[in-house]
């Protein structure tokens, strides 16, 4: 770790404050059709139906996720649901249907700009079951054994430490509530140009970990039924392509085989695991 | 479970409106971050459908945390701006 722990969390806040303004732009300016839809296709390419594409405000889906943790997550009617890294909401308005009226959903982020654009989205579309507010993964503002499902899509790559979230993540859970991500985790470590980018920091790059030390550290809290559900290769390309749309991230600049040597080393996992009764 | 207690004590606060159902929900899910004690809210300012403006409070540690534009900033004190 080449950023020291404070740094890195003022370096993800001001990099996501700076996507969410941009996004406010883009739609502001691409409203038209015949524009890229860039969210629209990472969204279905991270297997998310067309239905659900089109079931959350537009404006909540920024393209940042790296699957869909709702789908995974098998909500039901009534229950309380967690976002951790809630950005600008697109995965809490998914829930937020699935758990309905009686049910309730959370969403925590880091960042105030995003709780600002996930609030006035769920002003705009009218939903009363949801709850945003900003807050540090690392330190929850969540009672004890109070959530049924917690949900997170490509996040906690982003925290300095990964077993304090996942500490909290069980702390809040029920007995036999379950937990459903979509997180960047590493097949081999990354060169080193790469570790020492705060761009791929918040890229959700230089944050990843080893897969096996990130299903140690779930494991390590208490969770059990860890089940990887998928694995796919991470969209690097997408990430440093000049036209990545309104979630694009400024990368540093690498060239072909850098790239490919990347592509060996990152990828997008799913996964599922229970918070024993 | 949280305190509703309501701390009426300071001058110049306008009158209380009662808080929306979801809202007192929602503060038996809400716990402080630091030490996760129960949390009391003061509102300072608040329309037909929410919080505007207001404070959390932890009973335990005393720590509190605003409520600023109708978004409570639930982050440790030292990760404010």
């Amino acid at each position: 770790m080449y950023m020291k722990e404070r740094e890195i969390k003022r370096a993800v806040r001001e990099g996501y404050a700076r996507i969410a303004k941009r996004a406010t732009s883009y739609y502001a300016s691409h409203s038209c059709c015949g524009c890229a839809d860039v969210p629209e296709d990472i969204c279905r390419r991270l297997g998310y139906t067309e239905e659900e594409i089109h079931a959350a405000p537009p404006e909540s889906n920024l393209g940042l996720g790296c699957g869909n943790p709702v789908a995974l997550a098998d909500l039901k009617e009534g229950e309380i649901v967690l976002d951790m890294g809630a950005g600008a909401g697109f995965d809490c308005f998914l829930a937020s249907s699935r758990v309905g009226e009686k049910g309730m959903v959370i969403g925590v982020d880091l960042t105030s700009e995003m709780v600002d654009k996930a609030r006035a989205n769920a002003l705009k579309g009218g939903y009363t079951n949801i709850d945003f507010r900003q807050g540090d993964l690392e330190n929850m503002p969540v009672a004890d054994a109070f959530v049924d499902v917690v949900i997170s899509n490509c996040v906690i790559n982003l925290v300095p430490n990964k077993k304090l979230v996942f500490r909290e993540a069980f702390r809040v859970l029920k007995p036999g509530g379950r937990l459903a991500v979509s997180d960047v985790v590493l097949q081999k470590e990354l060169p080193d140009f790469v570790r020492r980018s705060t761009e791929a920091y918040i890229g959700c790059l230089a944050g990843a970990i080893l897969e096996e030390d990130y299903i140690e550290i779930i494991r390590s809290v208490g969770f059990g039924d860890v089940r990887i559900i998928e694995k796919s290769a991470f969209p690097i390309e997408s990430l440093v392509s000049e036209s990545a749309g309104p979630s694009h991230i400024d990368m540093p600049k690498i060239s072909e085989e850098e790239l490919r040597e990347l592509e060996d080393s990152v990828s997008s996992i799913k996964l599922t695991a229970v918070k024993p009764d | 479970m949280a305190a509703m207690s309501m701390k009426m004590s300071q001058r110049f606060m306008p009158p209380r409106v009662a808080v929306p159902a979801m809202k007192r929900d929602l503060l038996d899910i809400l716990a402080c971050p630091l030490c996760k004690g129960d949390l009391t809210l003061e509102v300072f300012e608040e329309n037909e459908t929410e919080i505007v403006t207001g404070k959390l409070c932890c009973n335990a540690c005393k720590e509190c945390y605003p409520i600023e534009d109708s978004i409570p900033n639930m982050l440790p004190p030292d990760l404010r701006d």
